[in-house]
């Protein structure tokens, strides 16, 4: 099966302008639909096709993340999701894909080729954008087509998002990221056990440290940390921006899993990042997904 | 800003304690959760002296697992204070690797069972003439 990877812009995605733009482009891809959440089914013999639901607007936008989430983990060859919408104009947003489609000029959604359990899992699909960061920008600004379960599962990441905080400073890995860390911290205002203390027995050796906050959820201890990152195209986290492919730079990635397996065996409850970078989330959940730490998430805390 | 912590929750997939609705730990199952008081000898930070019990025995006793403190301090009647510590993992391993280690450096261990607060040399409190705190 081939793989196809079409870039597209997600600001201008973020429009329906744009949504109209891309019903006239060339292409299967969803590229540019931005706000529209559509679903991409991997047909048997290998072709990328969209297909549209039939189900309401509010019956997909009921669904929220979890039914995205779930969809995604679909069984490959299936489904996968893209894109975003927003809360509200999800069903005007339906109706103008629709109405493209029966114009033919947005055949992705004419998809009649989906079975019923494709359509089943489109109706999970429509996620409020307000409730949902989602993905990768590469999954508003692109579509990835591929028979690599994985590597679709991960580009359809999705992120809850908090309120924004406001970062003050000129330095990113400085006062910048203190700011962002304060900010994060003032998030959770209320909550933080006051020590915040721990240690735990990993591969036969002892470790300990301090997390930036601790507070319990549904009773068991979490570690929240704020990752701030000013650019990811030059972020030393981003292995492959230029000074993350400098001899050293491979520690910091290493830093961060090392950080992670602490917090994971320190905390029941294991840990939370809040981050403004979208890519750096998704760079690290596969980063701590390969190295067998699962209990954690990604949160999306903007920058005001 | 407090408010923010119910939308919060539902972020985190969980119900929030607040610091200034603390429960007690200890008085409330959570799932593969155990917690443990350790008597506070006032001479090191509290994180210090569990160290020093966690660690007495070499090699450990337990095979992985992590442990953190909860911030909570229990007086007895008799002026006697113990500081809260929880450990998750493997269970059984955490709780022979403490025990052995208070016992070898003669530190009182506690446990709350139902409203009582029990500790190892004997004394037993009902919970409610303890003074309890959240630092």
């Amino acid at each position: 099966m081939e793989f196809v990877r079409r870039a597209g812009n997600a600001e201008e995605a973020s429009s329906s302008v744009a949504l109209k733009r891309a019903a006239t482009g060339p292409g299967h891809a969803l590229r540019d639909v931005g706000r529209y959440v559509g679903h991409l089914v991997v047909n048997g013999s290998g072709d990328p096709l969209v297909a549209q639901t039939n189900a309401s607007a509010e019956k997909m936008a009921r669904h929220g993340a979890a039914a995205l989430l779930n969809a995604v983990q679909h069984p490959i060859g299936t489904v996968v999701v893209i894109g975003k919408a927003v809360k509200g104009e999800a069903k005007q947003l339906i109706t103008e894909a629709r109405s493209a489609g029966a114009a033919g000029r947005l055949p992705e959604f004419v998809g009649g080729a989906a079975g019923e359990a494709e359509v089943a899992a489109a109706e999970t699909v429509l996620v409020p954008e307000t409730k949902v960061a989602t993905a990768t920008a590469d999954a508003v600004r692109a579509v990835e087509v591929g028979t690599e379960a994985e590597r679709l599962a991960s580009t359809a990441t999705t992120y809850e998002t908090t309120k924004a905080v406001a970062v003050t400073g000129t330095k990113p890995s400085g006062d910048m990221a203190e700011s962002y860390e304060a900010g994060v911290r003032g998030l959770n205002k209320g909550a933080p056990l006051a020590d915040r203390q721990y240690e735990a027995f990993v591969d036969g050796k002892w470790v300990n440290g301090t997390a930036d906050d601790v507070i319990l959820v549904s009773g068991k201890r979490t570690a929240i940390e704020a990752k701030f990152n000013s650019k990811w195209a030059t972020s030393i986290r981003n292995p492959a921006s230029p000074v993350g492919q400098k001899s050293w730079a491979p520690r910091e990635e290493g830093t961060m899993i090392q950080q992670a397996r602490k917090y994971s065996a320190g905390f029941e409850g294991g840990f939370i990042y809040h981050t403004n970078s979208i890519d750096l989330a998704n760079h690290y959940t596969e980063v701590f997904k390969k190295a067998g730490i699962t209990n954690f998430r990604f949160v999306i805390t903007p920058v005001e | 800003m407090t408010d923010y912590l119910d939308e919060l929750g539902r972020i985190y997939g969980g119900f929030i304690e607040r610091a200034d609705n603390r429960t007690i730990p200890g008085t409330v199952d959570v799932e593969g959760v155990r917690v443990v008081y350790l008597r506070d000898d006032k001479t090191a930070p509290t994180a210090d002296q569990f160290r020093k019990v966690s660690r007495k025995v070499d090699p450990s006793l337990l095979t992985h697992g992590g442990a953190s403190e909860y911030g909570c301090l229990i007086t007895t009647p008799d002026g006697k204070t113990f500081f809260c510590w929880g450990y998750h993992g493997d269970l059984e391993g955490w709780e022979k690797q403490i025990t052995q280690g208070a016992q070898a450096l003669g530190v009182t261990l506690a446990t709350i069972e139902g409203d009582v607060f029990k500790r190892n040399d004997g004394v037993e409190v009902p919970l409610a003439e303890c003074r309890v705190e959240f630092v």
